[in-house]
């Protein structure tokens, strides 16, 4: 008992002490942009790296810090620390520039866009992901640095078209999948017992949104510009433990999560032996090039986990309507992509030691080269556990949620889809990945 | 429930069986299932297959060298008695090796002027295999 009161009294303190610390940050004044130019620096450095290295990431200095450390790490940010990398993204602050060259303020962005972006936000989410696997861009250099300057140019130009953050909102495709797994974040902005005052913060938000939307969880970036002026005092971080029983997904998200589970899967395929066995026989049997059976073979599973929701939103609803089940499910299945995302990323963080090493060998000439493993398949054995559990305790996730859900009274059933996609990615992860992808 | 019993144990299967172990050699007109671990590895493959009397008078730069079975470039794919080797599977640079011998021998060069530009890109790379020196 003793112990039991220490542990959740040092919880409490610890949480305290960091709710001030993050809530600090927040009200500093130079948040966020003195982190965002810097990182714009930073992203320029990363384009120069990617562009003037070798063509393949194990020796590509810009390719290796964007996908085996920057995109490693997000996921474990962002259980933290929810959105708050959108706060200090680079690319909008470029945006932000091209605003103040025009003459006139742009204006809102229009009804119909904001009708239309969630699908066009889940659309785009799908088919960057698709080419990402497709063309293997994180292999890549060039690639690498044409998807970062596209995604800086995307959004310079909808800053240019509409006010404000428009891109970060409704558009972007990583703040899409961001905003997804903030609703499994930690910290957040509440306003507390003092909506009323906070509401008045929704002018100045750049995302449209405020510390009162019940959105807020996926919408808000953390910048910080709802703190000043008028309900900013009633407006506090918060760390704390994130529940995803009292909110709901729109159709497009509930897409969204869908596509992400697809693409994770078919990831987590590519670094194991079942994707070579699987393009071996494709290739073999039906004469087709790499490309294209690959493309097949993504684009299946993609498919396959799709319908597996449509079919389970079919059996869930009870009359409620398809897609109020649908976005239920794929709410459900969240703890499921983000485990799965961790999973990987832990992978990646694995592989990002080897390539470092390399390339510290290649820059400083400290080792005269290396030796590359005969078997990239095979890996340290407590990553492999890590990853495995991580995919079950998200598998797990899904079914406790998809359960309470149905027990909220709003005429749903509890359906074994809720876990069904947890079924080959458990396999998968029993599988021993590579090292290097 | 039990109407998704089936298709998830379909599923399963197939990802396993998907997984099961082939070997090859290269006179068999196929190639080994880790060939196929990227458009990078099939490519490297194929070109070693075709190029291998070119490939064993090439030294390769990855660091290989340290393993005294390692003798040349086409020893990163295809072992001294005829049977593929996994190693290339997993190494760009022996990879990038590949390409650039076969692209420049594409362009017309002898076999003593790739050895000469191999050397030169790849030296201090890594410890080189210990190839003999072309002599024509």
């Amino acid at each position: 008992m003793v112990v039991f009161q220490w542990l959740t009294g040092s919880f409490l303190v610890l949480n305290r002490r960091a709710s001030g610390i993050l809530g600090g940050l927040l009200r500093w004044r130079a948040f966020p942009w003195a982190f965002q130019w810097p990182m714009v620096g930073v992203v320029a450095l990363v384009v120069v790296l990617a562009l003037r290295g070798p063509r393949h990431s194990e020796l590509n200095p810009g390719a290796a810090i964007v996908w085996q450390l920057w995109w490693a790490v997000l996921p474990f940010f962002i259980v933290l620390t929810a959105r708050l990398w959108c706060a200090v993204c680079p690319f909008p602050v470029l945006g932000d520039a091209a605003q103040r060259l025009r003459t006139s303020p742009p204006p809102l962005p229009p009804p119909a866009l904001r009708r239309v972006a969630p699908w066009v936000g889940a659309v785009g989410l799908g088919i960057l992901g698709f080419l990402f696997l497709l063309l293997q861009v994180e292999t890549s250099g060039p690639l690498t640095a044409a998807l970062l300057l596209a995604l800086a140019a995307a959004a310079v130009g909808t800053a240019l078209l509409w006010q404000r953050r428009a891109w970060c909102r409704y558009l972007c495709p990583l703040g899409l999948m961001v905003g997804l797994y903030s609703r499994l974040g930690w910290l957040r902005l509440d306003a507390g017992k003092e909506s009323a005052k906070a509401a008045y913060t929704a002018k100045r938000c750049p995302l449209f949104t405020s510390a009162v939307a019940q959105r807020r969880a996926s919408d808000c970036v953390l910048c910080g510009a709802c703190l000043y002026g008028r309900g900013g005092q009633a407006v506090e971080a918060c760390l704390g433990r994130p529940s995803l029983a009292g909110q709901s997904l729109t159709p497009a998200e509930a897409v969204a999560v869908s596509l992400l589970l697809g693409l994770l899967l078919s990831d987590a395929l590519r670094m194991t032996p079942i994707l070579p066995g699987y393009m071996a026989w494709a290739m073999e049997t039906t004469g087709r090039s790499y490309e294209e059976a690959m493309a097949v073979g993504i684009g299946g599973v993609m498919a396959v986990v799709l319908l597996v929701q449509a079919a389970g939103a079919r059996a869930l609803g009870c009359g409620q309507g398809f897609w109020p089940a649908f976005s239920l499910l794929g709410l459900a299945w969240l703890p499921l992509a983000l485990a799965a995302h961790i999973g990987l990323s832990a992978q990646h963080l694995l592989a990002a030691g080897a390539v470092f090493r390399d390339l510290g060998a290649e820059v400083w000439l400290l080792a005269p080269g290396h030796m590359p493993q005969a078997n990239a398949y095979v890996t340290v054995w407590p990553m492999r556990a890590f990853q495995w559990s991580i995919v079950v305790l998200g598998g797990v996730a899904a079914a406790y949620l998809a359960r309470r859900l149905a027990a909220g009274g709003k005429g749903y059933e509890w359906a074994p889809a809720a876990v069904l996609p947890a079924l080959p990615l458990v396999v998968v992860f029993g599988q021993p990945m590579s090292t290097a992808c | 429930m039990w109407r998704w019993i089936p298709a998830a144990a379909l599923m399963v299967a197939a990802l396993v069986l998907m997984g099961c172990a082939r070997t090859e050699a290269p006179d068999s007109g196929r190639l080994p299932k880790y060939a196929y671990r990227s458009a990078q590895v099939l490519r490297g493959y194929r070109l070693a297959v075709a190029n291998q009397e070119l490939l064993a008078r090439l030294p390769c730069y990855c660091g290989c060298g340290q393993d005294p079975s390692y003798i040349n470039l086409r020893d990163c794919f295809i072992s001294e008695d005829g049977v593929f080797t996994s190693h290339g599977a997993n190494c760009l640079v022996c990879l990038e090796q590949v390409e650039d011998a076969v692209a420049w021998r594409e362009q017309g060069l002898a076999t003593r002027e790739v050895r000469e530009r191999t050397d030169a890109k790849y030296r201090g790379r890594g410890v080189p295999t210990d190839t003999p020196a072309v002599e024509e």
